[in-house]
């Protein structure tokens, strides 16, 4: 047994502790007068509670309301709203201090006990003392509430244990009015008279030696444990009318404080100023484990109502934690998993069929009783498991073949040493701690290799064939047992678990809080911390790791992108993901199968990948489209792909920028309308030097003074031109001056500062531009000197300005044009073979294959209108059958070798088995005997199949040796020697071949039909079948073949008489009839011969034929068309040709001639058909099958193993 | 010395990756490197006889012309079976067996065997035992492995265990046993581990003992595929022929109606091959069969 520490906190003494029954909560009350709620799961401190003077020395929550009751030395019960963080009331009374409080589970009761030598009971919700229980002569330091039943139990310095029976109190206060004024005075009397009457003292408990400190009730049993100051637990027992003492459980070494029962095991936790903390085995008294703290007394221990955590109260803080692992130990084996259940029994669970076996065994025995097991590794070449027993000893354990139940195991071989794990199929390692090696066994744990191992080792964990990954405080390390060196580390701390991706190309390493993907070789590939602890991880089919931690269901990729996929309420172990379904053992050892919707990080992977069209299938076929995941692309760098799935026209004017998407931008900018927008658009236009779109955005907007600008970039001299003049019609005079300076037209520039009221520059513009007649103008029209106007020393106007070099203006800057995306040509149709249905569920076929495969019988019997039918208004058989399945064939036949093949023969003498051993004459002769088969040669490529299907043939080593032939066996784990037989087609082939004959009828394809039901009798002749129902479905399958060769071969017939041989026309087409088809096939027959006899006028027959056929149909419009014929047929009532046919009379008809072989005249028998033929036939070739001798004396076929 | 690696890859089949180990002893040479080096280079069809030569280079030179020509005489008057060592012994033992002569080639293992000379003793246990179940003596090869490792119980080195696993794995393969358990792990690791031709093979074979067919369709996939056909064309060229059969067996277990077709394209592309003869050998008895009961 291990105390595994989930939560500890440090502060001064903590005397009380409780946990919340739903939230990760715990209260803890302090010596020094706080009390603090901490998240045990999240180590953070929620709250502290400062109200009580001096020392808080009990706490509990209460089991559903958000409340909480703490007391104390300063004589006071306060009651806390959870809500508020607020103290709501103080409950006084007590007149001394309180040592323990406690909620009853469902009334609104409150109990405290108290150095005043009181147990008082509370109302919470009047806020009134309910009772005063008195007599006990000292403090009583506890008092609880029994579960169930209307029962307190305390415990008391003056040595004794006191059982209350409370029921009388119950009753008062739940029976309705009770609050008269007799009753109020009633109760009045009562708690003067300390609730006597309604409180008795049911028993007194005495034994202690000294002060007893704590008694407890057992959650379901009649049994009280106690503790006190003489160092002893006791067990008590009580009847209805007494209680006795148990028995003592001995070994704390100074006080006892505190002990309760286990909730869930028969083990008693007890803790003590010994500074020590003990479990017992409740049933043996026994000490089963305990652990020391070196310098904090234990004040009490608390377990959590719900859960299997414990926490307990020390001079220096709590402590929360479990006994024993929960996890259930288990191990993948291809599509199953092994694991141990919650009661050591070994089961296997089957992903394919999603059910949990039976239990292999029992591994009760097998360690110590309250030791769970850390992990198992499973040996699928000889179905055993090594069980690390968690206490560094190991067992092998052979499972038997089959589950039968929860038996001992037979073969188990138990030794010392720790992480036991198989690296082949005869080889485990285990880890000696004390030599720090690792030792190489065989099966039968003899040592073949020691390997020293630098680091200590925590854990083992397989890595493949051959090769383990050593899990170090520091490290992992990736090992080769076989060679015995070291592959590959990687620095990781205190990686506790490991996941291998299917493919065994990843691996993700875990530790409390983080998990790192590595490859195969631990070269790192990220790492995440979580802040809950990491429980569990899986691969999916895929490559995405999805695992648990205490609350959620979460996934990464290789890439780093994660998320949440499922809140989990309790804690799971996940083992498999496939689809969207996750497969987890729970704490119980059972398998529990949740569904996710996968689509988000499959999405997420399909655009990590490229996986474009995987990522547009998603998209496509879910409701995965949102903000978020919009966003998603926009940040992963997708833009073109969120761009098609946005309406919104901001939204998709900032993606069209985003991915450059001029045209786009356009469109939305036009709905947009706003300057902003064009003014965003235009930049990105420039940027991509399209300066028509540019242009036309500055027009309109009306932005003059760029568009100017514009036109002088690309060097378009005439639009400059035209913008000066546009400019001087404005009257923009800033506008114009910049122009005239594009333009370099110094003569309007002059004339335009002139205009505007300054002269002198207009003069300075004339007189350095050359112009002197202007520039002399301009100073007769001001008064202002030459000198008054200061010209630049150096004026070169000539080189000031060019021409632009370019004789047309730029329209486009040359841009290499890009090429769509993915995305853009799915959305624009531009790929061919583009799939976006969702691809049927792997899992869905595979169920429906197993249907199929379940139900070998075929399926012509279905009665069914419409497509059936002959179409016969084309004058076309047309013959329905209902769609058929196509059944796995899985047959293979054998032959001959010394050993293996004569077993087969000395099993079995059928045909079949002697033609797999290759003893072909032997079977030829047996055939001949049976049925009277005397032309093989139609069996040719079925006897060769059956001979050569149950062989194999491995290369040689060299290569240039023969092949060494293996056998195959109708069962290869068949081991008793009386039933190995080879491998022959089963009878599923003869459906196979069945439904193929169906499927040509229905097409109307006769003589291919025909070919089938003659392949499936020869199928039936050489099978060998292990039942009586498969022999049964063989034997009629082989009349129904004969019946429908019959059949088709006189509609064949019929269909080759030249047109004027009615007679004979008729009477086939009346003969076809008589072949025992299926209703819905027969049918065709009776509408060929109902039309038929029709158009020739034989209406009686007609009548007859469509009586007939509507027996079996009468509904639909072929029905509706017999009964007309029927009707009209009915007042003719005359045959206009007579025909060989008696409906009425019992005939068979031959095989041969196809005529009618009336009660009474000489006939034959085919053997192996059963086909009659008239008795001149005898001796010929059967006509049906081909093979057998007509009137042939035989023994009859026999297939029965 | 430690030939694992070179063993290792010898036996699952990556001939050139055991040349490649064996090119890392490059300043030893002795008879077991001598040895798998001509096996390997005649595999892959890349043998080249040494001029200078010891006794078993000389062997391997006689070995690979009677390989050519399929005339034991040369080889046989080479190689003494008293003086010989176990690889020489190996080598006249698999023209034996290659000649169909399974009684003298087993004679000569055992011979082998019995020698004083340790060294090569492993290989020819895994001669013996398919000779012996070539000829159908399928309890003589068992009881062969059995003496073997109980004589040798201690002291069989982990490269040596490669040898026996495969002998052992032979003689289930043939025997039927444990076919659903240790034999099937044995292949599933290997070709696992060791991803070839002949480990793809070996693992195909199970399956199909088996009667796993679509894991034995996959496989036949994979080894159809270009990386098995093209890229590692030099084994393809010698497993071909076993690939073939094996879709044989797969077809027809398959109900597959192409089997006939294979059948010609292996008779025509592998005449020799075991597979074909005993077909051949089944039609004739099927022949005489239709023959006798149609007269």
């Amino acid at each position: 047994m291990k105390m595994l520490t989930k939560f500890e906190s440090k502060s001064t003494r903590a005397k009380g502790i409780a946990f919340h029954s739903s939230r990760p909560w715990v209260l803890v009350a302090l010596f020094s007068s706080t009390i603090q709620l901490w998240d045990y799961r999240m180590g953070t401190l929620l709250h502290r509670y400062e109200d009580h003077e001096g020392p808080v020395r009990a706490v509990d929550f209460h089991p559903t309301q958000p409340l909480f009751v703490s007391a104390g030395d300063d004589y006071n019960i306060k009651v806390w709203s959870l809500d508020t963080n607020k103290c709501l009331y103080t409950l006084t009374g007590h007149l001394d201090y309180v040592r323990t409080v406690f909620f009853h589970n469902e009334l609104p009761w409150i109990i405290s006990a108290s150095d005043d030598q009181t147990i008082r009971i509370w109302n919470w919700q009047n806020r009134k003392e309910l009772a005063c229980l008195t007599g006990h002569n000292h403090f009583v330091m506890s008092a609880q509430f029994h579960p169930t039943e209307d029962l307190v139990v305390s415990a008391s310095l003056d040595e004794t244990i006191r059982v209350w029976d409370i029921s009388g109190l119950r009753k008062k206060h739940s029976a309705p009015g009770g609050s008269s004024l007799e009753d109020q005075m009633l109760m009045q009397q009562n708690l003067l008279d300390g609730g006597f009457g309604d409180c008795v003292v049911k028993f007194i408990l005495e034994g202690h030696t000294r002060g007893v400190n704590w008694a407890s009730f057992h959650p379901t049993l009649p049994l009280i444990v106690s503790g006190g100051d003489d160092r002893q637990v006791k067990l008590w027992r009580m009847s209805s009318t007494k209680a006795w003492e148990v028995d003592t459980c001995r070994g704390h070494t100074n006080n006892v404080d505190s002990v309760i029962f286990h909730p869930h095991q028969n083990l008693i936790v007890s803790v003590g100023e010994d500074k020590t903390l003990r479990v017992w085995d409740l049933d043996r008294r026994t000490p089963v484990k305990q652990f020391k703290r070196e310098n904090d007394r234990f004040w009490l221990i608390a377990a959590h109502p719900h859960i299997n955590l414990f926490g307990a109260a020390h001079d220096s803080g709590i402590m929360v934690f479990k006994l024993d692992r929960e996890r259930p130990c288990s191990v993948i084996h291809q599509n199953e998993l092994v694991y141990v259940n919650k009661e050591k029994q070994v089961q296997t669970f089957d992903y394919t069929n999603n059910v949990s076996s039976l239990p292999y065994v029992s591994l009760k025995k097998l360690g110590q009783a309250w030791n769970s097991f850390r992990s198992i590794s499973y040996n699928p070449s000889q179905h055993s498991i090594l069980v690390n027993e968690g206490n560094d000893r190991f067992g092998l354990v052979v499972l038997p073949k089959r589950p039968t139940g929860a038996v001992d195991p037979s073969g188990v071989m138990e030794d010392a040493g720790s992480f036991a794990t198989f690296v082949a199929r005869n080889r485990f390692v285990v880890y000696n701690r004390m030599s720090e090696s690792l030792e190489l066994r065989t099966l039968e744990n003899s040592i073949t290799k020691t390997l020293k191992i630098e680091e200590p080792v925590r854990d083992i964990v397989n890595a493949g064939a051959g090769s383990v990954l050593l899990l170090q405080p520091k490290q992992v390390v990736l090992y080769d047992v076989q060679q015995g060196k070291k592959l590959a580390e990687i620095s990781l701390k205190n990686v506790k678990y490991v996941s291998w991706s299917p493919d065994g190309q990843y691996a993700a390493l875990m530790s409390k809080h983080t998990i790192t993907i590595t490859t195969k070789k631990l070269e790192l590939i990220n790492s995440m911390h979580e802040t809950i602890r990491i429980k569990s991880a899986c691969w999916d089919e895929t490559g995405v790791l999805v695992y648990s931690t205490l609350n959620h269901i979460r996934y990464i990729l290789l890439n780093g992108d994660s998320g949440i996929i499922k809140t989990l309420e309790n804690t799971l172990y996940i083992n498999k993901v496939k689809g969207k379904f996750v497969y987890a053992l729970d704490r119980e050892g059972e398998m529990e199968i949740l569904t996710i919707d996968p689509t988000e990080y499959r999405f997420k992977k399909g655009l990590a990948n490229k996986n474009f069209p995987e990522v547009l299938r998603i998209i496509k076929n879910s409701n995965l489209v949102g903000q978020n995941i919009i966003s998603y692309l926009q940040k992963s760098g997708y833009p073109e792909i969120a761009l098609q799935f946005v309406q919104d026209p901001q939204t998709r004017f900032d993606l069209a920028l985003e991915c450059s998407n001029l045209d786009v931008g356009l469109e939305e900018a036009k709905k947009l309308n706003s300057n902003f927008v064009w003014d965003r658009l235009s930049k990105e236009a420039l940027l991509q030097g399209n300066t028509s779109l540019v242009e036309m955005i500055y027009q309109t907007q009306m932005a003059f003074d760029k568009l100017s600008f514009l036109y002088l970039l690309v060097g378009d001299s005439d639009k400059l031109l035209k913008m000066e003049a546009i400019s001087q019609n404005r009257g923009d005079i800033f506008d114009l001056i910049s122009d005239t300076f594009y333009n370099n037209s110094t003569s309007t520039r002059a004339r335009a500062f002139a205009e505007a009221g300054s002269l002198p520059l207009a003069y300075a513009v004339a007189k350095t531009s050359g112009d002197e007649s202007a520039a002399a103008s301009f100073l007769e029209q001001d008064e202002f000197n030459e000198s008054d106007v200061v010209m630049p020393e150096v004026v070169n106007s000539t080189s000031a300005i060019k021409s632009p070099a370019i004789s047309q203006a730029i329209e486009k800057w040359p841009l290499k044009q890009a090429e769509l995306s993915f995305f853009e040509k799915a959305v624009l149709n531009q790929i061919d073979d583009l799939n976006l249905e969702e691809p049927v569920e792997e899992e869905e076929e595979v169920e429906q294959a197993r249907d199929q495969s379940a139900d070998v019988a075929f399926e012509e019997d279905v009665v069914g209108e419409g497509e059936d039918a002959w179409d016969m208004g084309s004058g076309e058989l047309d013959i329905g059958e209902e769609e058929q399945t196509e059944e796995p064939s899985d047959e293979i036949t054998a032959v001959p070798e010394e050993n293996e093949t004569s077993t087969w023969v000395k099993n079995s003498k059928l045909p079949a088995i002697l033609i797999a051993s290759g003893a072909f004459d032997a079977a030829a002769q047996a055939l001949n005997k049976q049925v009277g088969i005397v032309n093989f040669e139609p069996l040719r490529s079925k006897f060769l199949n059956i001979y050569e299907g149950c062989r194999t043939y491995l290369p040689s080593t060299p290569g240039e040796v023969p092949s060494i032939v293996g056998y195959i066996r109708a069962d290869a784990e068949q081991e008793d020697p009386a039933r190995i037989l080879p491998r022959t087609p089963d009878v599923s082939a003869v459906a196979d071949k069945m439904n193929e004959g169906f499927k040509f009828f229905k097409a109307n394809k006769l003589e291919p039909a025909i070919e089938c039901f003659r392949d499936a009798i020869y199928t039936i002749t050489l099978l060998a079948v292990d039942n009586e129902e498969d022999e049964k479905i063989a034997h009629q399958a082989l009349q129904k073949a004969k019946e429908y060769i019959l059949g088709l071969s006189i509609e064949l017939t019929r269909r080759s008489l030249p047109a004027e041989d009615v007679k004979r026309n008729l009477e086939l087409a009346a003969y076809f009839t008589r072949a025992k088809l299926s209703p819905t096939h027969r049918s065709n027959a009776l509408q060929v011969a109902m039309s038929q006899s029709f158009k020739h006028k034989n209406f009686v027959q007609a009548s007859y034929f469509a009586d007939e056929f509507l027996k079996i149909m009468s509904s639909g419009p072929r029905a509706e068309q017999a009964a007309k014929v029927k009707d009209k047929a009915d007042t003719i009532a005359h045959d206009a040709v007579e025909i060989d046919f008696d409906p009425y009379a019992e005939f068979d008809i031959c095989a041969s001639s196809y005529t009618p072989i009336y009660q009474g005249s000489p006939s034959t028998t085919d053997p192996l058909t059963g086909a009659k033929y008239h008795i001149s036939q005898e001796g010929g070739i059967d006509k049906i099958a081909l093979i057998s001798k007509i009137g042939a004396r035989s023994s009859g076929l026999r297939i029965l193993l | 010395m430690n030939y694992f690696t070179v063993k290792q890859s010898y036996y699952a089949g990556d001939f050139t990756q055991a040349l490649q180990e064996i090119s890392k002893f490059d300043k030893v040479s002795d008879d077991t490197l001598v040895f798998y080096k001509s096996q390997s280079q005649i595999e892959l069809g890349q043998f080249e006889p040494q001029s200078t030569s010891t006794p078993l280079e000389q062997a391997f030179a006689a070995y690979y012309e009677f390989l050519q020509t399929r005339d034991l005489s040369k080889l046989s008057g080479q190689i003494s079976k008293e003086t010989a060592s176990p690889f020489e012994l190996y080598v006249l033992a698999s023209g034996e067996a290659i000649s169909s002569q399974f009684e003298e080639s087993l004679m000569t293992c055992v011979q082998g065997i019995d020698n004083d000379e340790i060294i090569g003793t492993p290989e020819l246990l895994l001669l013996a035992v398919q000779v012996a179940l070539l000829n159908g003596q399928a309890s003589a090869a068992q009881t062969m492995l059995e003496n073997y490792n109980a004589a040798n119980e201690d002291s069989i080195s982990s490269d040596d265990e490669i040898i026996i696993s495969l002998a052992e794995s032979y003689v289930k393969f043939a025997t039927n046993q444990e076919t659903a358990r240790s034999n099937f792990y044995y292949f599933e690791e290997l070709s696992q581990t060791f991803p070839t031709w002949k480990t793809q093979l070996g693992l195909m074979n199970v399956h199909l003992q088996l009667g796993n067919l679509p894991e034995a369709q996959t496989i036949l996939e994979t080894l159809e595929s270009e990386y098995y056909s093209v890229e590692k064309n030099q084994e393809a060229q010698q497993y071909r022929q076993h690939l073939l059969v094996n879709k044989i067996s797969l077809f027809i277990a398959q109900g597959n109606s192409a089997v006939d077709q294979l059948r010609q394209q292996l008779a025509q592309e592998a005449p020799g091959n075991s597979y074909t003869k005993n077909h051949k050998e089944a039609v004739s008895k099927f022949d005489g069969l239709v023959a006798k009961y149609s007269s």
